[in-house]
Parts: C-alpha cells; structure tokens; sequence
C-alpha cells in the first residue's frame, strides 16, 4: 500500500461522521453488462432501522446483498460508485469480502438453518473465525440466544436438530447465528416474509431491542412494517430505460420514515405508500 | 336459469349414457402390455443369470469352497489346488489403487467445477471432456495404460504390474467419480452457502463445513458405484498385461512386494477360464463359481450405493 | 504498521519476530527435525550385506536407487545421481515448508504431502532393493540406518504438517470482531487468503487431471497409429480377414462385425430397454418404481464378463443354436449373434435409465393438459411425452449404440473369433470386433508380439474405436443439452 492512498484513507477516516455505518453515493450495480441498480445514494445511522421498500424488481435486494458483498457470490455481478463502512471503502481491493461478512451479518428471506444441532447453528460463525476458546463457546450461544429471544424456547434442547424447529423458531435461530459473531450491522432480507403474523410479530420486537446495541438494515415488501419499525425509509422503484427498454431499478427517495409516510416530497412515493400501484 | 330446461330428457339420457359408458381401451392395454412384456424381458434376464451361473457353479461353492478361494491358476480345471486367490489379491490391490487415486482427485476436481470455476471457456472445456471421457471405451484406456503406465513409466511401475493396473483403472473411473459427485454437490441447496456466507465463512471453509457434508452420502454412492465398476472391469487389464496363464510366487494378500511384480485379477481369471471350458469342460463350473465370488462383491457394494441413496433421498 | 493498528485489527499475521517470541510452534520444530533426518540420512548406511558387513548410502552406485531391474553387478561405480535426487527431493521440500517458520500455517499442507511421497517412495524402493539382492546374489540384506533415519524423518515432516493443518484453526490471534474499521481490519488474516488459495489451486490441479487423461490418450494413441499408418502397406488392410501375425490387417473384416454385433445388440436394448423406461416413468405406481428400479440399476452393476459367461453358456446354445437350425445352419458356440444378444442385454439398463431421465424431464404440466382434454394415457405418452422427451431419447439411443461399439469383453469371449478371423456378413459365424481384435492381440501370448507392425495395428484400431465413439458421444451430447436447456 502507498502513503497516498493511506493519507487519503485517512482523511476520509476523519472526515466520516461517527454515527454514519455506511454512505452510499452514486451506487450502481450491475449483472454482467445490465446495469440494474442506478443512482443509489443514502445513508444508514448507527443504532437505526432503516428499511428499503419499494415493488418486486426494484433492486432492494441486490443493494442490501452489496452491504456485505454477498452479491460477490453471483458471477458477473459488480457495483461502481462509493460505498462506505465507517469509512472505508468495501469495495477497496484490498478488502476480503469473508472479513466484512463477520462484521455484517445477514438474515436471509427463507430460514435457513444448518442441518446441524441448535447450538452447532449459533457456534459456526465464531468457530470458524478461530480464536475463541472452546469452553466460552457455550456463553456465546446462549448469550446470542437470548439476544434473539430464543434461549427460553430452546434451552432444553440445544442438541437438537434446528430443522425440528417452526418457522418463526428458524428465523430467530438464524438471527442469532448472525449476532454470534458480535458483527456490527444486522442486513435482513425480507426476513418475515415465509412467516406467519404471531411469528412476524415476534421478529419485529426482536429487531427493536436488537436496535439498541445493531445497526439493522431491512428489505421489506410489507409497507406497515417498514412504517411500524423503522427509523429511516428507502424508496426503490423500478423504471424502464428510454433507450434500451430494459428494466432497472433506483433510489427515488429516502428520509425519515415519518416523512416518507406522511408527507413524501416524490409523487411516486405517494403513489406507492397510499396504496395507488405495486 | 337451470340446467333442467336446458336440456331435455333425451340429451340428459344421451349425455349420461356416454359418461357412464366404459369403452374398452383396446390400444391402451395393448400398449401396457407391450411395455410390460420388455420390463419383464429384463427381469427375467436378470433372473435367469443368476441363476444359471450359481447353478452352474454350484459343485465348486458348495464342495470347496474354501479352497477354492485359497486356491491358484491351474492348467487342469480338476486340480485340487485350483482357485481364485490370485485374482481376489489382484483385484484387492487395484480396488485401493482406485480409492487412493481416483476418489480424492475425482472428488477434488467436482469440487472445483461445482464451487470455484468461473463460467470460462476452459471450464466448459474442462466439463466436455470429463462427459467425454466417461464414454471412451475401456479398451482405450487399456491401451492408455499399455503406452504410459506400462511401458513409459516401467521404472516406477515395474511394468506389467498391479501399479500399472491400478493406475490405469483409476483413471478409467476419474470421470465416473467427478461426474457423480458433481451431481451431489449441485444438490446442496443455494440457501445452505448462502447461510454459510453470510455467517463469516470463506470459500473452503462452507465447502467442508456445509457442502461436503450435505453431499457425502450422495458423493459415497458414486464412488461405491465407480469401485464396484473397476473391479468388474476386464477389458483394460488384458491390455496392460493381466497375466492370463500360470502365475507363480505366493505372496500374501497384502504383501507390498508384489505392486512391482505380474499380476491378475478376478475378471481376467474368469475370462481365461471360460475360454479354457471349450478344452477342459471343468473350467465351466469354476468360471461360474468364480463369477459367484466377484458377483456377491460388486452386487454388494451396488446395493449399498443405490440403497444409501434412496434413503436419503427419501429423508430430505 | 503500528502495534496499536495490529492490537485493534489484529488481522495480520504474526511476524517472524512476533511468532519467535512466542516461541516456536511444535510443528514447525517437527518439520524441521524430519527435514534435517532425511537430508542426514542420505549419508548414512542404506544397506547393510549380511555377509560382509559392507554397507552402502544413498552416493553408492550399487544402490538400485529408480533403476530398479538393473543387476547390481553391471552398475558402474562413481555414479552420483541417486544420493542428488534425494537432496533434491529434500531441498525443495525445505524451501516450499520456509514460509510455515513465517506464520503462513497453510503452506504446511502440500510440505505434509511432500514429506508423505517421499516416505511412500522410500519405502517401495527399499523393498525393491531388498528383493534384488535377495533375489540376483541370493544374499540377505538389511535394512541400514539411513533408510530408517529417512523413514522417521519424513513421518515426522508429514506430522508436522498436520499438527499444523490442525492447528491452523486454535490459534489464529483475532478477536471474533471487534476494534476500528480500518482497511487493514478489513483485509482479513493471510492465513485465511492463503488456505483459500492453496486450496483452490489443489482442486483446480485435480480438475485439469481429467485434461491431462485425455491428453495422454490421444497421445499414446496418435504416436503408435501413426507409424502403423506410415509404415503399412496399404493393400493389406483391405483383404480378406484379419491375420494381424501374418500382416494382414482387414479392417473391414473388424468393422462389419462390429456392425453385426452393434446391431443386433440395438435390437434388443432399444426395444426393452425404451419399454422398460416408458413403463417405469409413465405407467409404474411408485410402490412398484421403489423396487423395478433398483432392480434395474443392479442389473447395471452386473460386470461385462458375466454377460460374456452368460452370452456363451447360455444365449448361444439355448437361444440363438435353436434359431440358428431354424434358417438350417449349424452355429458354432462362439458367434456375433450370441455376443449382440450379450451386449444388448448389458445395454438395456443404460438404455432404460437415460431415456426415463428424458421422460421425467417433460413437466407434468404437460401430461396434465392433455389428459384434461380427454386423452388416454396411452395417447398421451405417445403424442405428447415421447415427441416432448424426444432429443433426450435419441440421446439415449446414441449413448448405447457408442457403450455398444466400446463393449469388448462380452464380444471377446463370446464372439467366436481366434486371434484371426476371416472376413463375414453372416450373423451366426465367429469373428472378431474392433474391440475383440484389440483384446486378442494383447492377449494371445500374453504380450504383444508379432512381426512387424503387429503392435502397432494394437493402437490403429483404438484410435478408430476411440474417433468412432468419441463422435458418437459428442453428437449425443449436443442432442442432450438440447433437450435439457428445452424446459
């Protein structure tokens, strides 16, 4: 590495507000030559919820995935623009995308546990970062756990298969997989969607305690849960392009919830957040 | 308005009758039957087989069994001392020839095409010629084996021996082992890595810690299947010199000296026998017996691989 | 770096200095102990003559060291080159296992394999040594110390990798997470990226041994056929049979019964093998599916011999002789037309799996369309499922057809041909097939042997089979992506 780019580093180190976790600006992503996502630029706050809504096809998806560079998975996938965690770029070449992913977690739409036992589920993640002594193993579980709200439910039977577990039980399961390794943001994808009400209800109290010690980034399809939990709401939409008739998604608008639900300044959120189309 | 003005009584009647009607499906139950006669023709096949061949066979399983398993190449089909041992012994070094070799690079190189490659023409290549591969005749790889492991390679293998055997079967069963644990491993569902992803893993680690153990008991049914297949395989080790005629030195069954030296194996034993029974009519049954022996193996090991499957196909 | 950055962080691999102060790990001082062993070893007695007492090392030319066979006797003394290999062996060993003193753990792996090789090698070499003396000088030898000293070494370079592969994961010095975010926090442990990489090159090495089979196929096939096509007097591969020790070599005598066999062997797979896939996808209820099919699959597993035995202990005089009288010939018990119902019978597992494979393919969505329109199920398997599966059949046609033509032990022992064989069309003589010819011609005198181009004619005849059913296979795999890219 060279002095410039540290300097640089540096500068933009200093110059980041402490209670921004990640800047995006001017984010485009792309599938091979599609370039699916346009013009993407928010912020997300520590200690926030910050939901992204908007019609299927928007692109929601594939923005969060970029927080953690999942989307690295999908061959032929990039983005271009700024993306900033705390001030560094993700997307910098010398960052290992495994190492973002501890310090990311995600929950992901379906439940999907490890057909392992209950406590092998939540101890993956730091067994396989190494460097935690098998005998706290234990407190990890449990604490991560509780944190998730499932420690009472599941106390009896941590060997136990995780796939013996319902639906709601999974996904929690899986939250606490994600918290195990103490990662600094939470993304969840859609992650009430397979869930039925009772256990929708259950996840989202869950995301509002975890809300005090994570930063949690959230896709949702549902309008009233992005209003009933978040702090902060992503417009997405999906346009088509004038010239080469492909559909791509964007950014339309994003600002405190409260204002993106009562008083939205882009006729298009109003159309969508009334109920008018998607 | 309802139906009963449409219709008068006479449509009703007409209506009904054809409902109720049971026209024989002549074609039908020709056609069934049909197909039933060619599934049958297999079965029965099968069946005959084997119970010819035990039958056959059956004076030498039920009198001497034992010697006979203990037994060496003869020239006469009615020497006492006549038996399989040498090709039981062949066949035993080139089974672990094929489990050392074949099933950590088979095993590797699916890895490899299912997680790491990227869509690129070399691994489009790379794919072709494993498909490709799998149907070259054994012969060829007889005559792979003849060209390289015996004669270019002599010093490490000795020539024609149980080494060069076993490399070239090894080799004959490479594409059979990568092409079924490919299969395996493209059945580990997507939302299993992602999982492993998003908890932190890298690459090898989701492979050995999710993927590998999600696909090894479909990954264990290949390689069973390809080790069943390599030690029927006769053709290949005829060309790379199974010896077919008298074979001296005794050694034990895993005596290391002997990976240098001639050698045969429980197909080539049948074949010289069956070949000898138009001169010495006693080296019929033997053949039969002898098929017997290698039969219970290779059906074995088969019916633990397709049974391994069904079970857990059936459990997810 | 700072220590501040590396205490935050905490990514980076330990230096050398760091991991000094630590202490050496316990495999490293392993590896290092084995290397040194095997490189002393080299100088140590490797062999010890009962007898004299004389002893040899790795220098002395007397050691039948890769030139395993050569009498011991005819080696001229002062050749050095065994001794070398070794510390060949051993200096790259060394230089490969450096960076585990570096903290790069992962490198331990390919140096534990190494060490594995090397010992293997030692070994088999030892044991050929000892039988060559035994055997040339009727002398009893042992065992020197050297070969000892080598073996622990390199058992012990091989522990040391693992303990270090194990190893790898109990200490690796981070924090779960944790600290600032700087880019070199984000940049992850080099441990990591290079496990990562040596594994991936591992399996990529493994992937592209399926190029170097090929490759090496091609070669041996395309070297010795073509001195054979060189070298041949044409005219005599156009006569009247196959007499590969007198020097005729008709290869139309092997290609019409190849063509024989195949087809009659098509005769009987496509029909039952075809009916036993359209019985089994469309019309068998899944109790009766549970155990048709592997019933089937055992009948795969059945090795070609057996089909051999059976095609001429059984087919040829309880079948194809009675049919045979029929037309008023007498058949000899090897003949084509026994071997084609061999390999026909050998092919009808094949045959019925693909093409069920291709059956099951067609979406149910389809069958469901037509029998709402009032088609029997009979119309509808063959106006609509068979149409629908129909590149998945002819697939499966050509896959059998190309096994058919490959099939050698069947036709060997079953078809009736000597290690000649005189030209014929007539289905119930004896001849040979490609196949068969390459199966005698190794066969006969236990190596190939003959005047002339004789061995040659051995890889002429591979490299058709191997065009014929390379060919073949490319064609059905074309017709297969076809048919699988269609739904």
């Amino acid at each position: 590495m060279t002095a410039v780019t540290d300097a640089t580093a540096a500068a933009e180190s200093e110059a980041f507000p402490p209670d921004v976790v990640f800047r995006v600006k001017d984010l485009d992503c792309y599938y091979g030559s599609h370039r699916a996502v346009r013009y993407v630029t928010m912020d997300v706050r520590e200690r926030e919820i910050t939901a992204m809504i908007g019609p299927s096809g928007c692109g929601k998806t594939t923005v969060l995935r970029c927080f953690n560079r999942m989307n690295d998975l999908i061959e032929g996938a990039r983005a271009t623009g700024t993306l900033l965690f705390r001030g560094v770029n993700l997307y910098d070449s010398r960052v290992d995308p495994v190492e973002v992913r501890r310090r990311v977690g995600m929950v992901f739409q379906k439940p999907n546990p490890f057909p392992k036992s209950i406590f092998d589920n939540v101890a993956y993640g730091p067994r396989i970062a190494g460097a935690v002594p098998k005998r706290e193993l234990p407190d990890i579980v449990e604490a991560s756990l509780r944190r998730a709200a499932l420690f009472d439910e599941v106390k009896d039977r941590l060997k136990d298969s995780a796939i013996g577990l319902s639906g709601g039980q999974q996904q929690r399961l899986c939250i606490a997989r994600a918290i195990a390794t103490s990662p600094d943001v939470l993304l969840m994808d859609e992650p009430c969607s397979a869930l039925d009400p009772i256990s929708t209800a259950h996840i989202e109290e869950l995301m509002h305690t975890l809300k005090e010690e994570y930063t949690i980034v959230i896709v949702t399809h549902n309008m009233q849960q992005a209003a009933r939990i978040s702090d902060r709401t992503a417009f997405y939409t999906a346009e088509v392009d004038s010239e080469t008739n492909v559909r791509y998604g964007l950014l339309v608008e994003f600002d405190t919830t409260e204002k993106i639900f009562s008083n939205p300044s882009d006729e298009r959120t109003e159309n969508y957040v009334t109920g008018r189309f998607g | 308005m309802r139906l009963g003005r449409v219709f008068d009584d006479r449509t009703r009647k007409a209506v009904t009758s054809t409902v109720y009607k049971r026209t024989r499906d002549v074609k039908g139950a020709i056609f069934r039957t049909l197909l039933q006669v060619a599934l049958l023709v297999a079965l029965l096949v099968l069946a005959v087989l084997l119970v010819d061949t035990v039958l056959d066979g059956w004076s030498v399983l039920d009198g001497r069994l034992g010697d006979f398993l203990a037994g060496g190449l003869r020239s006469q089909s009615g020497d006492p001392e006549l038996g399989v041992f040498q090709g039981i012994r062949g066949s035993l070094w080139i089974a672990v020839f094929v489990i050392v070799l074949a099933f950590p690079l088979g095993i590797g190189a699916a890895i490899y095409l299912e997680e790491y490659a990227p869509r690129s023409r070399l691994t489009s290549f790379i794919e072709l010629n494993i498909r490709n591969l799998a149907g070259v005749p054994s012969v060829v790889y007889g005559l792979l084996g003849l060209a390289i492991f015996v004669r270019g390679l002599e010093d490490i293998t000795g020539g024609k021996s149980v080494t060069a055997a076993g490399i070239t079967l090894a080799v004959l069963v490479l594409p059979i082992v990568i092409i079924t644990s490919s299969e395996a491993i493209r059945a580990v569902p997507g939302a299993l890595r992602e999982a492993g992803y998003g908890a932190g893993a890298t690459k090898w680690e989701v492979i050995r810690t999710q993927i590998l153990p999600y696909a090894a008991p479909g990954i264990l049914t290949g390689t069973l299947l390809s080790l069943s297949r390599a030690i029927g395989e006769a053709a290949p080790l005829i060309l790379v010199g199974a010896v077919t005629g008298f074979l001296g030195g005794q050694s034990g069954l895993l005596d290391v000296t002997q990976l240098q030296e001639r050698f045969t194996a429980m197909p080539i034993v049948i074949t010289r026998w069956v070949q000898q029974s138009g001169r010495d009519g006693g080296f019929a049954t033997a053949a039969a017996a002898a098929i017997v022996v290698m039969l219970v193996v290779v059906l074995l090991l088969n019916s633990a691989a397709i049974f391994l499957r069904n079970h857990f196909e059936k459990k997810r | 770096m700072t220590d501040l950055a590396l205490g935050l962080g905490g990514r980076r691999a330990p230096s050398v200095a760091a991991a000094l102060r630590r202490g050496p790990p316990l495999s490293a001082l392993a590896v290092v102990a084995g290397l040194a062993m095997v490189l002393a070893s080299a100088f140590m007695p490797w062999a010890v003559r009962a007898d004299s007492g004389r002893t040899a090392n790795a220098f002395e030319a007397n050691l039948p060291w890769l030139v395993g066979g050569t009498d011991l006797a005819q080696q001229s003394p002062g050749s050095f080159a065994n001794g070398w290999i070794l510390i060949a062996v051993v200096v790259i060993a060394a230089a490969i296992g450096y960076p585990l003193l570096a903290g790069r753990r992962m490198v331990a792996l390919p140096l534990g394999t190494i060490g594995a090789i090397s010992s293997l090698y030692i070994y088999f070499t030892a044991y050929r040594f000892d039988n060559q003396f035994s055997k040339i000088e009727n002398l009893a030898v042992d065992m020197g110390s050297g070969w000892w000293l080598a073996l622990v070494g390199s058992l012990l370079v091989v522990a040391g990798g693992v303990l270090a592969r194990l190893g790898a994961h109990s200490y690796g010095g981070s924090a779960v997470v944790g600290g600032a975010v700087t880019i070199e926090a984000l940049s992850g442990s080099r441990d990591r990226r290079d496990r990562e990489s040596a594994v991936r090159t591992v399996m990529l090495v493994a992937a592209l041994a399926s190029i170097l089979v090929s490759a090496l196929i091609i070669l041996a096939l395309v070297r010795d056929a073509f001195t054979f096509m060189l070298n041949i007097d044409w005219a005599s591969t156009w006569t009247t049979g196959w007499f590969p020790r007198r020097g005729f070599y008709d290869v139309k005598t092997l290609i019409v019964s190849t063509g024989l066999v195949v087809g009659v062997s098509t005769l009987i797979a496509t029909p039952v093998g075809l009916g036993a896939a359209v019985y089994l996808s469309e019309y068998a209820k899944p109790v009766t599916r549970r155990w048709l099919k592997p019933t089937l699959e055992i009948l795969a597993g059945i090795p070609s011999v057996v089909f051999g035995f059976f095609a001429l202990q059984w087919i040829s005089p309880n079948i194809i002789r009675n049919i045979d009288i029929w037309f008023g010939q007498d058949a000899r018990l090897g003949n084509l037309a026994a071997a084609g119902v061999g390999v026909g019978f050998l092919s009808v597992p094949l045959m019925a799996s693909i093409s069920e494979d291709a059956m099951k393919a067609v979406p149910n969505s389809l069958r469901e369309a037509s029998a709402g329109l009032g088609s029997r199920k009979v119309t509808t398997t063959l106006r609509i499922v068979l149409p629908a599966a129909v590149s998945g059949l002819v697939a499966a046609f050509i896959v059998t057809t190309s096994r058919a033509v490959g099939e050698t032990m069947v036709v060997f022992i079953a078809g009736g041909g000597g290690d000649t064989a005189v030209y014929t069309h007539n289905v119930f003589d004896g001849s040979l097939t490609m196949t068969a010819a390459m199966a005698s011609l190794a066969s006969g005198t236990d190596s190939v042997v003959g005047e002339g181009l004789t061995f040659e004619s051995l890889y002429f005849v591979g490299l058709m089979l191997f065009l014929l059913t390379l060919g073949m296979n490319l064609i059905a795999d074309r017709v297969v992506r076809r048919f699988q890219n269609k739904y």
